[in-house]
């Protein structure tokens, strides 16, 4: 018998942030595709740049951490901090530059050819450059605060990808003269963008479309805001910082204040990267590196324009539908609209939902909507992990609680970049009655689920909704993703056990259909692989397909590996990071990865095994990344026989943790 | 999933997925992940899209005036 290694050799891996780096690489291979349409391919440069952003932020920062740390020890793939940051800002300068080529050298001009300009101040007409600075005048100079740095003013801080103008002043003769207040050579302009539009819209002919960014309308008033200045030069800057938001639970202290003070913290972290305008003089350059603690492999220079991820401004005020993707409303679930109320459908069958393909607002919403109006409803539970400001689930939670119905919300306070709008929404839904928790110490509560409690003639009924995707409207409309609406009693047995360990740490006996991270997540999938691998060695076809967002965890890519070599048929569908090394002789040979990049994010995860023609599908909140495997509280819907594959309650006791 | 239709639906759309050759991309053993290239005598097949078509007819509006999945890329913004 072959001894089991424990973990890939390093040449058996490939580094998750290289990985990665790859996937957003395909995100820019969009951009670059001349079969998208033109606005779509504008929307991908964005969605480059935003991801860039986010990388930055956590990724790049904590390999700064360890490198500050005095980390020497390879990780699992062989690289050292120092050695992966070397590869990681030679792809990220290499990947900049492209970016920047793509733009100025094909989409820009994509853009002219079909009437859509971004001026600069040298192309406006007098009669533009006068809706310009009417602009200005209204409604932008109240918001600006020009910070002078001289001796008597600190260096300011320049907050997290916000756009800066830095200016470098002289005074003229006069000014110098006759001025009793000290004068400025160097001046720090935050450009509004929070509460402006990047691109603003110039009015042109019919049919065109012409706009200028926000940072040339400051620049082009830069004389009035400077009387008595020469303005010698002005150039735009944007500093990434560390982001990675590190909440340090103290049992004594209330969660919602410790992640508050981690984002006040948060706010306050190293600059990663700065992005410059190319213009910007040596001297400036140098002054700004020793200020924001940068080297040189910090350094991004950019050609004309700074942000792109501010793109998606553009995309979205261009109605114009010949250069967008064909539009795919989303369509009515059959099985709902044949009934008069959710409950009504949900009491006859199983119901799947397919977003954004199917109506979220039609199913999901209108679920938790009839639930609040619905006098027979007695509690509404769920959880909430990214919530948009404008949530109307969490809102109808709100209006359930004023109707005195019982409700609890277990609101995920530590969901990256969303942390703000959710504690907003804790306290509104507590101000409003619900009874709203947090989760369990050092544990994220990832999983979707919804729990509605009805009382019917023969006794309290359960109705269940499990997903793989957030309830948030807004996203339900471009990520992809499943769930399933149900009132099996198994299914709502394990709801109910679940809330009930969320909210009052109690112990469940049992759970029918879910696996929940971190105590099953990694048992279950390891036994069903194990299976899977006993069927092949039996002489017996042996498949599974598991399609994830992130494939990163060691041990389940040796696990992986041995069940290729044991003669199973590997299918991965992975959208992001894929560690594995698939197709290599003795390896991984009957193992496949395709990653799908499409006009809908693919966010669902599921596991699928063969299992000698019993099969089990499983639907899952949970990728397999070694923190989902250990630290985060994601569950995994336990999937039952197909046609002629035994009874339901056979699966139940099969499948149990 | 417990029911063995959903969960075969399911299934079915994982292996459309997995026979998408306009917008999945394979990852090769040196870690390269390369779109497929498509066969001019092969049906294209973009899983999205066909995933919509058929949301589509089960929704009971019956045929799209013009089918999704015989588009080519490029026709109407794909």
């Amino acid at each position: 018998m072959a001894m089991k290694r424990p973990l890939p050799r390093p040449e058996e891996l490939i580094n998750r942030e290289l990985a990665w780096l790859d996937f957003n690489e395909r995100v820019l291979e969009e951009a670059e595709d001349d079969s998208v349409p033109l606005l779509e391919r504008v929307k991908f440069l964005s969605i480059v740049s935003n991801n860039w952003d986010e990388f930055f932020m956590v990724r790049v920062a904590g390999i700064w951490r360890q490198i500050d740390a005095g980390i020497t020890q390879p990780s699992a793939d062989g690289l050292t901090p120092r050695q992966l940051m070397d590869r990681i800002s030679q792809r990220l300068h290499e990947g900049s530059a492209h970016q920047h080529a793509l733009f100025h050298n094909t989409i820009e001009p994509m853009l002219k050819a079909e009437g859509i300009a971004i001026l600069s101040p040298a192309d406006l007409s007098p009669e533009e450059r006068d809706f310009v600075s009417e602009y200005f005048e209204r409604s932008l100079m109240p918001l600006i605060t020009p910070l002078a740095v001289d001796t008597g003013h600190p260096f300011p801080r320049l907050a997290n990808r916000a756009m800066v103008l830095v200016a470098e002043l002289e005074a003229q003769e006069a000014l110098e003269e006759n001025s009793m207040f000290p004068l400025s050579e160097l001046s720090i302009i935050h450009v509004p963008a929070s509460v402006a539009t990047r691109f603003l819209r110039i009015p042109s002919e019919p049919g065109t479309h012409a706009f200028i960014t926000l940072e040339n309308v400051v620049r082009m008033q830069l004389e009035r805001l400077f009387s008595g200045y020469e303005v010698k030069n002005c150039n735009a800057v944007r500093v990434t910082r560390d982001s990675d938001l590190v909440v340090e639970e103290d049992p004594e202290e209330d969660l919602m204040k410790t992640v508050e003070e981690s984002l006040r913290s948060s706010r306050r972290g190293a600059a990663v990267r700065l992005q410059y305008e190319r213009g910007l003089s040596k001297p400036l350059l140098d002054f700004l590196i020793e200020e924001l603690e940068l080297s040189a492999e910090d350094l991004y220079p950019t050609e004309g324009f700074t942000s792109f991820s501010d793109l998606m401004e553009l995309y979205m005020q261009l109605d114009l539908p010949h250069l967008k993707d064909l539009p795919l409303p989303p369509l009515p679930v059959p099985a709902l609209e044949q009934c008069e109320s959710v409950f009504e459908a949900m009491s006859k069958r199983d119901i799947l939902l397919q977003h954004p393909y199917q109506s979220f607002d039609d199913s999901v919403v209108r679920f938790v909507r009839e639930a609040v109006e619905d006098p027979k409803v007695l509690a509404i539970k769920m959880t909430l992990y990214r919530m948009s400001p404008t949530s109307p689930i969490a809102a109808a939670l709100e209006r359930a609680a004023e109707r005195g119905k019982q409700v609890a919300a277990i609101v995920e306070l530590r969901a990256r970049f969303d942390e703000e709008a959710n504690i907003a929404w804790a306290r509104r839904l507590e101000r409003a009655g619900c009874h709203v928790v947090y989760g369990l110490p050092h544990f994220k509560t990832h999983g979707k689920a919804c729990l509605v409690v009805r009382q019917e003639a023969d006794g309290l009924r359960r109705y269940c909704h499990l997903g793989t995707g957030n309830y948030n409207e807004r996203t339900s409309r471009l990520y992809s993703d499943l769930g399933i609406f149900t009132s099996r009693p198994e299914f709502g047995e394990d709801l109910s056990n679940l809330f009930n360990l969320l909210t009052g740490y109690t112990r469940p006996p049992k759970f029918n259909f879910l696996l929940l991270a971190p105590q099953f997540f990694r048992r279950g999938l390891t036994a069903r692989i194990q299976r899977e691998m006993d069927h092949a060695r039996a002489g017996k076809p042996a498949r599974m397909i598991l399609k994830m967002n992130a494939l990163v965890d060691p041990n389940m890519i040796e696990l992986l590996y041995e069940a290729s070599q044991a003669g199973v048929q590997v299918d991965l569908i992975v959208r992001g990071a894929c560690c594995l090394r698939s197709g290599v002789p003795g390896l991984s040979e009957n193992i496949r990865v395709l990653s799908i990049l499409d006009r809908f994010l693919e966010h669902a995860r599921v596991y699928y095994f063969a299992n000698d023609d019993h099969p089990e599908t499983l639907l899952a909140s949970g990728d397999l990344m070694p923190r989902n495997l250990t630290i985060a509280l994601r569950w995994l819907s336990l999937g039952g026989p197909h046609p002629g594959g035994g009874d339901r309650r056979d699966v139940g006791a099969s499948t149990r943790g | 999933m417990v029911d063995p239709i959903l969960a075969a639906e399911i299934v079915e759309t994982l292996e459309l997925q997995l026979a998408d050759n306009v917008k999945g991309r394979m990852l090769g053993p040196d870690g390269q992940v390369l779109r497929r290239g498509l066969n001019p005598n092969e049906p294209y097949i973009r899983s999205q899209l066909r995933a919509y078509e058929y949301g589509y007819m089960r929704s009971g509006a019956g045929a799209l005036t013009q089918k999704l999945a015989e588009l080519r890329p490029g026709d109407l913004g794909f």
